[in-house]
């Protein structure tokens, strides 16, 4: 009874997932939530805040937690729990403790504005976590590995031993930038994994 | 690690990390119960005697990705969320030589030697030591072969970018890959038997 319990069970899974499997390929395509959008790299971004160019908006994907532990300078958070703090639009009439984490509309784009969004990381992102305004933007960038990368490139850049003259230069332009943004460059040591290079797990 | 659900909020970094706990603890538990502590049933899938690991393994995939497409496709899940990680042809080849010699040799891959020595077994033990030893080693000379292991690089490579093929098209073949698979494994152990 047993075993033909075992054969039973077997068989409906089997065809459950001939079924689920063949029926897949009359299913359509999948809904496409992804937005085009340009990669820019750590430093291209800390050069043009530092140029302070008028059209460009910086936009943190990342928690409410993450970003009150540490942002890209003239970033704005895409997320906040309290709606208050965010000086969104008539938040002052909302109730003090009202909890607001869905994603807040960043205050009125110009059309030529230059958004650049980032992640944690060098995770892939997707137009479910942009802002309505946002995905509709012209100039549509991400930071290229996200905020690891502007820690890594920008804040905490490290020239390695036996640097080549390109890596020199690189780090040259690195420093300046990262003494800029109050980091901390760094001469010799193991030169970090760049943020790309994910751990490739089992 | 992200929760890749269609509506971000839903999920935070925070919960997504509480919910990997159990989720660890019954991957755990069902490569236990299937038998993938023990060396002997792992090394029989190298002498065709016993292809539990294969039927375990390729039933999980196939659940996952019919799990993933139809979540997706009921806009449930964002499959731009999901992390892919990278392809890199060659040194991914040279990983996965040295990693099967390993697996034939001692019978455990990285995930079950820490279920064998979760129950005890000294051999999980020492799979587990070598293990880290071998990746503190690779750390330690990462630099001197960075060209190579970041070499031929083809990005999140996926399957159905890989054949031209509708992404329902590549389930609908896996599908019945994995279903021809497991019988022909069942077939398999008849005859050794």
């Amino acid at each position: 009874m047993t075993t033909f319990r075992r054969m039973t069970a077997r068989r409906t899974l089997a065809i459950s997932a001939a079924t689920l499997g063949l029926s897949a390929s009359f299913a359509g395509g999948l809904p496409t939530t992804t937005v085009e959008l340009a990669p820019m790299t750590a430093l291209d971004l800390a050069e043009r805040i530092r140029d302070g160019e008028s059209s460009l908006r910086v936009l943190d994907l990342r928690s409410t937690e993450a970003f009150d532990h540490g942002h890209v300078p003239t970033a704005e958070p895409a997320y906040r729990e309290d709606a208050l703090a965010s000086g969104t639009p008539g938040a002052e009439d909302r109730d003090s403790n009202h909890v607001d984490s869905r994603p807040t509309e960043p205050s009125a784009l110009a059309e030529d504005a230059t958004i650049v969004v980032y992640a944690g990381d060098a995770s892939e992102i997707s137009a479910a976590m942009l802002p309505a305004r946002v995905k509709e933007a012209h100039h549509l960038f991400f930071l290229r590995g996200g905020w690891a990368a502007w820690e890594s490139d920008v804040m905490y850049p490290v020239l390695p031993d036996g640097a080549s003259a390109a890596e020199r230069a690189d780090y040259a332009r690195a420093s300046d930038l990262s003494r800029y943004f109050g980091g901390t460059p760094r001469r010799g040591g193991t030169k970090l994994p760049p943020p790309s290079a994910r751990p490739r797990g089992c | 690690m992200s929760g890749p659900l269609a509506d971000p909020s839903t999920v935070g970094d925070v919960s997504a990390l509480a919910i990997a706990v159990p989720i660890g603890f019954a991957f755990g538990w069902v490569l236990e119960r299937a038998g993938l502590g023990s060396a002997p049933k792992l090394a029989g899938q190298f002498t065709l005697t016993d292809l539990t690991v294969f039927k375990v393994m390729f039933s999980a995939l196939v659940t996952a990705m019919l799990g993933v497409f139809w979540l997706a496709r009921f806009g449930l899940l964002d499959l731009a969320r999901i992390y892919v990680p990278e392809t890199h042809v060659a040194p991914q080849m040279v990983g996965g030589l040295v990693f099967g010699i390993g697996f034939f040799m001692s019978g455990l891959c990285p995930g079950t030697s820490c279920v064998a020595a979760s129950t005890g077994r000294a051999d999980g033990g020492a799979v587990m030591l070598g293990l880290f030893a071998g990746v503190l080693g690779a750390g330690l000379v990462v630099d001197e072969w960075r060209a190579f292991y970041e070499g031929t690089a083809r990005g999140a490579w996926r399957l159905p970018e890989l054949l031209h093929l509708p992404y329902g098209v590549v389930v609908a073949v896996v599908t019945t890959l994995a279903l021809g698979g497991f019988a022909g494994a069942e077939w398999i152990e008849k005859r050794a038997r």
